[in-house]
């Protein structure tokens, strides 16, 4: 859910960006603090970076007919922990603003809220929580990411509601018409997206037990 | 995305100085957002489009083809202003006409600041932008990583498209339920591999005496001409001026 | 032969999971030769080559360098990786930036060069491998033999004295593998050493001057190319045949007692005299 270049006034075009600034920053000190204790994890964050770019440049099927792409907000989550996410997640929409025109620089902060700091932090209070409450692996990973989604999307849709208030029925009610617009192709997404991510992590739980304790150190170390 | 990047490359403004480009981009989405938004995003659609055209000699189609998406989407997304929800008296539904001057604006303004990224876009390579970024106070670790991140995208570019044709050419994309379930299998087994190649090039980068960090050449590239420089900033205050002059003839 | 510059002696090691990977190997490197290491995929050459700059240590064994056996130190790998330059399959691997000259210029500035030192290192090694006409275009934007060619640029950037290339023409279609034979040509006549390792025999023949038959995680000869590449009952035991041109040059009258063609060129050059 990008908002595009332009789409935001600049008051709130700033705002957004001065939300997303401090979580960005610390998000940054943590991750450097990883780096500096073992140099070539910028390896492995790059790789990390450039398999979301693709993998968002990919095409989902939606059943709108409409097609998606996939965010990866649930699985990246899952896979390092919340607070990577904000500074790889504002990475990679840099780069997705620069390569493929989508999402933009003026809306660089409103959009690193709703994708690298919400859906994150959504996704993964989610999976602690089922998994804590035994749920089983899949269950929670289909939640966090399908609803990570949606957390993303309500957020998205606040975000509009707060620049384009309703003269009527005020923020509230521009906000559920933003929802109820953008339902109609991020809720069947958002369900895709939670299939694709649990189609992974069944198999990278199978056959990657190696890389993904790679990935933890780099969770726990973040965590530090 | 191939084809945005190869533009960047190799059109006519290519090798300009990166600042000046910068300069031109984010000072026309300053401005687009500074002044009145109904007049001044299409005086700045405008010109960037003759700067694209006539000045770095873009490819029209591809120039228009990117800057057509956004701009789609925002003529579909805009009306949408126009329809008033309220919950005073249970749920509502009311067509604002009064809300077609803040529909108008968002378009203009939209349309201005879209036109500003797809011209950056176009004509400046990443890595000569990223750089850049050193002086904004980005620390260098992250400057780093997002070099890498760059390089590494075409490389998983290359892996992933194979991969998905090497699905397609066996159906793996017939039907929601199966692409669905192709998309994991593919986004499984690229990420293995993404994870092993940040491994096999530690392996590549320590027989070249990789400690942790990347030391390169700067890009001497081209140096910013000051007069230049005084020149766009000259041209995004004219739009600006005239942007607040236009308005008071506009009504809508 | 000349003296040793490089040696593996008595190496062993492991996969995890204890398969053994090279066992009691024993490999001599002379200066200035181009020594192939030939051997059927999954053999363990690879295992090798990274044994031979110190990115794997053996599980026993020895590497030795110029005469003395080296140390796993980070002071001692840093010079080792000056000397003993290696060049990975994929040139993908090695490559991490946008900007040709850049990445080339990396190995130089790990070394601790001066930024004038290393830009002379990277426009000289830019003129040996032929890559003037690239060097402006991003790295992505380039074919996978002109890749190849900023990779081994990467390396000779650094003056190593010994070049380990692993399959270097592997993917290479016929004009880039000529363009890199080329270049690489250029490297040896300047005094570098060159390891390869190839398991096309045809390839071996035509450039290398010593060969190591490879089976296995072992050694099973080592000696002049016309000495183990010429062996037919060596060769069956690792199911190769003699390399094609040599094959048929055996059975020509003009060649016998002299020194046998290498290449297809050589070959038609003698029959076409005859």
């Amino acid at each position: 859910m990008h908002i595009m270049e332009g789409f935001l006034p600049a008051t709130h075009a700033i705002a957004w960006t001065v939300a997303s600034a401090p979580v960005v920053a610390y998000s940054a000190w943590r991750v450097k603090k990883v780096v500096e204790e073992n140099p070539s994890t910028k390896l492995l964050l790059a790789s990390c970076g450039a398999f979301a770019f693709v993998l968002s440049a990919l095409k989902l099927p939606s059943v709108t007919g409409s097609c998606s792409h996939p965010t990866g907000t649930g699985l990246g989550a899952v896979l390092f922990g919340p607070w990577v996410m904000p500074v790889m997640g504002s990475i990679v929409l840099l780069f997705q603003a620069l390569l493929l025109a989508h999402g933009g620089i003026t809306t660089l902060g409103a959009n690193t809220f709703s994708m690298g700091i919400v859906g994150p932090f959504v996704s993964y209070a989610l999976y602690r929580m089922v998994r804590k409450s035994g749920g089983s692996l899949q269950l929670a990973v289909f939640l966090a990411a399908a609803l990570g989604d949606m957390s993303t999307y309500c957020t998205t849709s606040v975000q509009l509601a707060l620049a384009f208030p309703d003269p009527v029925g005020g923020v509230l009610g521009s906000t559920a018409k933003f929802l109820g617009i953008f339902a109609l192709t991020q809720v069947p997404l958002a369900i895709a997206e939670g299939l694709l991510t649990v189609i992974v992590v069944n198999i990278l739980s199978k056959t990657s037990v190696g890389e993904l304790k790679t990935l933890n150190i780099l969770g726990r170390g973040a965590q530090a | 995305m191939n084809l945005i990047d190869r533009i960047a490359h190799t059109n006519r403004w290519s090798r300009r100085a990166t600042a000046e480009k910068l300069l031109v981009c984010l000072g026309g989405l300053a401005v687009c957002l500074a002044g009145p938004p109904l007049t001044t995003g299409p005086l700045m659609l405008l010109a960037n489009t003759l700067l694209a055209l006539f000045a770095a000699r873009l490819p029209a189609k591809v120039y228009f083809a990117v800057l057509g998406f956004p701009i789609g989407f925002l003529l579909a997304g805009a009306p949408m202003l126009l329809v008033s929800v309220d919950f005073s008296h249970g749920l509502g539904f009311g067509w604002r006409a009064d809300q077609i001057g803040v529909a108008a604006g968002l378009v203009g303004r939209a349309a201005g600041a879209a036109s500003c990224l797809t011209l950056l876009a176009l004509t400046t390579p990443v890595h000569a932008m990223i750089p850049t970024l050193r002086r904004i106070g980005v620390p260098a670790f992250l400057v780093e990583i997002m070099l890498l991140t760059y390089r590494l995208i075409f490389v998983f570019a290359e892996t992933v498209a194979r991969g998905y044709n090497a699905q397609t050419a066996r159906l793996g994309y017939v039907g929601w339920k199966r692409s669905v379930n192709s998309l994991g299998l593919l986004a499984a087994a690229f990420f293995q591999r993404a994870m092993s190649r940040a491994q096999h090039m530690e392996v590549g980068l320590a027989a070249r005496g990789f400690e942790g960090n990347f030391p390169v050449l700067r890009d001497d590239g081209v140096a910013a001409s000051g007069l230049r420089c005084a020149a766009i900033g000259a041209g995004l205050s004219l739009i600006l001026i005239l942007g607040f002059v236009a308005e008071r003839f506009v009504h809508v | 032969m000349s003296e040793a510059i490089l040696e593996a002696r008595d190496i062993s090691f492991d996969y995890p999971g204890g398969i053994p990977a090279l066992v009691s190997l024993n490999l001599t490197i002379a200066r200035g030769r181009r020594l192939a290491i030939l051997g059927p995929n999954g053999a363990g050459k690879t295992t090798l080559l990274l044994h031979l700059n110190g990115t794997h240590a053996p599980k026993s064994g020895e590497i030795r360098l110029g005469g003395e056996a080296v140390g796993y130190s980070r002071t001692a790998l840093r010079a080792w990786r000056g000397t003993v330059g290696l060049v990975l399959q994929e040139a993908d691997d090695q490559l991490f930036s946008a900007s040709v000259r850049q990445d080339i210029s990396f190995g130089p500035l790990n070394q601790g060069l001066s930024e004038d030192e290393a830009r002379a290192r990277v426009d000289e090694a830019v003129e040996a491998l032929r890559l003037a006409h690239v060097v402006e275009r991003p790295t992505h934007m380039l074919s996978f033999g002109q890749k190849k060619r900023v990779a081994i640029a990467g390396i000779m950037a650094m003056r190593p004295r010994v070049l380990i290339l692993d399959e270097p023409t592997a993917g290479l279609d016929p004009s880039g593998e000529r363009h890199l034979l080329h270049a690489l040509n250029g490297l040896h006549a300047a005094g570098t050493t060159m390891v390869f390792s190839t398991h096309n025999i045809d390839f071996a023949w035509s450039w290398a001057d010593d060969v190591a038959l490879f089976q296995e995680g072992r050694v099973l000869r080592q000696g002049t190319a016309e000495e183990v590449l010429l062996d037919d009952e060596l060769l069956k035991q690792v199911g190769m045949r003699p390399p094609l041109v040599a094959d048929i040059a055996r059975m020509l009258p003009q060649c016998q007692g002299q020194p046998l063609p290498r290449t297809r060129d050589q070959l038609q050059a003698l029959l076409g005299n005859a």
